[in-house]
């Protein structure tokens, strides 16, 4: 039975981990940037639900949407003001220093997050019946019903908008080949700020059903960005949204599992043990995530979009 | 293609200048810098002395803080410090997962320093440094900062991060009120705990009140963090049974730990009748919150009350137990608690508690040895002169217990270095107050039912 319960539980907690997988692999494969501020947008979404439903009374759904269109409009922001014009000034050095302005927004981020919970430690979101639910011997509550059937629901719509829409093809033919995707007609600067938008989306709405779960606090998403980022190697930079959302879920089916042997203090040194026997067994493929990718498939895909 | 159209990717078209790389290189690094900056703001500047007592006015009447004189026990006012400036010490979380107990923390600190200096002590100087919640680096840094400042003594959190040698190197006592001295470190040279020992000083006190209420209970799971100070599961495994109690098994969580699925679901497996919760801050708060919803109805019994975990936990909390130094905001053991409790609320606009009360129940120990110290013609700004009054007289009274007229008792042990006394007591959140149910000292001694 225990076997059950955990299996329930890692496909609750891998549904949120291939949300936000999905979300910082998107922004990661088709822009190449290492975007670890991803984590202020979803504490950021998190608190803003709290505010929205502690001190204005909206109701859940209505603070779920506005946290989502918060993270999607910093992460537009982030993108359009700060990493973009980093980009040409940094050179040979751009990963290097958009990396480091990643870096620089999480600490400020979370240090002015910090201040403003100041006298609480955290915030809550209220608003939302928290209720157990039981079927057999299993236990779960009704808001990891919805945590998984949103989290998957939009897992769904972006793979369908990135795999069948003019805008999918766009964004594989930036992601394959920058240069020739301008030639094709493609703005390379729109992509990336429609995938940061969709990106910090889906991670405002993980940030606003986990901390709904828990709590906001300055350090929200700090771990589920690791996972993320991690989930995101696994599948491979070039993977398709469905095949890092598998993995997202594979890891938490895992890592609940995992739990049947070792004490759950032990969940991020299977995670991060997977990551280094990953990179340990296959160190030329996860260089070659970040190569610039091959003129043949750059030709494909400028190919495709043009057709 | 256009400037804008550069693919960050892809080498630029110019040669970079040292100009662009430093901009470049500059941003990331002011923002990093930033960061630190920001979370000082909210702190007392960790690193940087800080005068709190001066700044700070008292709501209550100097008449009624003088009744604190009373409770403190006498002394002869030509040394109580008055006039003098007098540096100390203060290592807090503040950075990590306990940055915000670190500004907790301080504000307990704040309102004593400001009482002493009212009731005609000293100017009490605090140069507070951040030991990163227990961060072994961060807390050699902050003992560190203490030799450069040339504090005599050391409010010290977080069992210190370890870092307990250069204590005895440069004579700097240290009062821990965050973890007190628990089983593993006692005994350490000029390392004293200012508190109950961070939960083995609980355990006793919870099995009596466990034995007397709970006869139909029968088997226990523990749930730990991991210690790198002790492992108390064999000490709590040879404990259980003589109070009629079968320790089941145990659980081991991770700390600052926000999912506790996990654990819930081995909790499940064991289907204990008590759960015994020695995890704190906000990690309790998480638990409670999904523990309400998980099916299981066993009591939890934990060893910290917080309000902050409480916001989180909700209804968690509500007819759950806990074991510690108790502070009745309601109905005030004893006098000097009220005071505290209303300028606390005055000057804070919060309810105190207990945790709280333990960092400003310290200041009042080191006035208390200062005093010794100028009685017996020594230095206060001398360690060895401060641990002469420490072990000359080890007993100090405290805003914790006692009655109408008198306050509780702290004696500390001077071979293990943590109180063999300090007023706790069991109770149990009802949803909006505490309860008493049953008092104790550390290590289960006095135990009263009510």
């Amino acid at each position: 039975m225990q076997v059950l319960q955990l299996t329930v539980n890692g496909i609750i907690n891998g549904s949120s981990y291939a949300l936000l997988a999905v979300g910082f692999g998107l922004i990661l494969q088709v822009t190449g940037r290492f975007h670890i501020a991803y984590t202020i947008t979803y504490a950021l979404a998190g608190y803003t639900a709290s505010r929205l439903t502690t001190d204005y009374g909206a109701s859940f759904w209505v603070a779920l949407i506005v946290g989502m269109l918060v993270a999607t409009v910093v992460g537009v922001l982030i993108e359009a003001y700060i990493y973009w014009p980093l980009g040409p000034r940094a050179g040979n050095f751009a990963l290097l220093a958009i990396f480091t302005a990643a870096l620089g927004l999480l600490t400020v981020g979370q240090g002015a997050l910090g201040l403003i919970l100041i006298n609480s430690g955290t915030a809550q979101i209220s608003g939302f019946n928290i209720a157990p639910e039981q079927i057999g011997q299993v236990f779960f509550i009704n808001l990891d019903v919805y945590t998984v059937i949103i989290s998957w629901a939009l897992i769904v719509i972006v793979a369908l908008v990135l795999g069948r829409t003019r805008l999918g093809r766009m964004v594989r033919a930036v992601r394959s080949n920058l240069t020739m995707s301008v030639a094709v007609g493609a703005s390379p600067r729109m992509i990336y700020l429609v995938i940061f938008g969709i990106g910090s989306a889906l991670g405002g709405v993980g940030g606003v059903l986990t901390s709904t779960k828990a709590a906001v606090a300055s350090d929200s998403g700090q771990g589920a960005i690791l996972y993320a980022l991690t989930i995101a190697f696994l599948a491979g930079t070039f993977a398709s949204v469905i095949r890092i959302a598998f993995v997202g879920l594979g890891l938490g089916i895992l890592e609940s599992l995992a739990n049947l042997w070792v004490s759950p203090v032990w969940d991020p040194v299977i995670i991060y043990g997977l990551l280094l026997v990953y990179a340990a067994l296959k160190p030329f493929d996860v260089v070659s995530k970040f190569r610039r990718p091959t003129l043949r498939s750059a030709s494909a895909s400028a190919s495709e979009m043009a057709s | 293609m256009t400037t804008s159209d550069h693919d960050p990717r892809l080498p630029a078209s110019r040669p970079i200048s040292r100009r662009n790389f430093l901009s470049a290189a500059g941003f990331g690094g002011m923002a990093l810098a930033a960061s630190p900056l920001l979370a000082a703001c909210s702190t007392s500047k960790p690193g940087s002395a800080k005068t709190i007592g001066s700044a700070t006015a008292s709501a209550a009447s100097a008449t009624e803080l003088k009744k604190i004189l009373d409770y403190i026990g006498p002394y002869d006012p030509k040394f109580s410090g008055a006039g003098t400036t007098w540096k100390l010490g203060a290592t807090l979380p503040f950075s990590g997962n306990g940055s915000f107990f670190g500004k907790l923390w301080q504000s307990g600190i704040d309102l004593a320093v400001a009482h002493i200096k009212e009731i005609g002590g000293p100017t009490i100087q605090i140069v507070s440094s951040d030991n990163g919640s227990g961060d072994a680096q961060k807390s050699h840094n902050a003992v560190q900062q203490m030799v450069a400042a040339k504090v005599p003594g050391i409010i010290g959190t977080e069992a210190l991060g370890g870092v307990w040698a250069p204590l005895a190197q440069y004579k700097i006592l240290c009062l821990d009120s965050g973890a007190g001295a628990p089983i593993g470190i006692q005994g350490i040279p000029y390392y004293y705990g200012a508190r109950s020992a961070y939960y083995s000083d609980q355990w006793v006190g919870t099995l009596e009140y466990m034995k007397q209420t709970m006869s139909d209970k029968k088997s226990i799971v523990t749930i730990d963090n991991v210690s790198t100070i002790f492992d108390p599961k064999p000490a709590l495994r040879a404990l259980i049974p003589n109070y009629g109690f079968q320790y089941k098994s145990s659980v081991t969580a991770t700390t600052g730990a926000t999912d506790y699925s996990s654990v819930i679901a081995a909790l499940h497996q064991a289907k204990p009748d008590v759960i015994w919760a020695s995890i704190s801050q906000f990690d309790i708060g998480y638990f409670m919150k999904q523990y309400l919803t998980s099916g299981l109805k066993a009591p939890v019994f934990a060893f910290q009350w917080t309000r902050a975990a409480r916001a989180i936990a909700g209804n968690g909390y509500t007819n759950q137990y806990f074991s510690t130094e108790y502070l009745d905001v309601d109905k005030p053991s004893n006098p000097w608690q009220d005071l505290y409790i209303q300028e606390y609320k005055s000057k804070n606009g919060l309810t105190p508690e207990a945790y709280t009360a333990d960092f400003y129940m310290c200041v009042f120990m080191w006035w208390q040895l200062m005093r010794d110290v100028l009685a017996k013609g020594g230095n206060i700004n001398r360690g060895p002169d401060l641990l002469a009054a420490l072990q000359a007289r080890p007993t100090f009274n405290t805003v914790f217990g006692g009655d109408a007229t008198t306050p509780g008792l702290l004696t500390m042990d001077l071979k293990t270095h943590s109180p063999s006394a300090l007023p706790q007591a069991v109770f149990q959140d009802t949803g909006n107050s505490l309860k008493q149910l049953a008092t104790y000292d550390v290590g289960g001694g006095n135990f009263k039912m009510g």
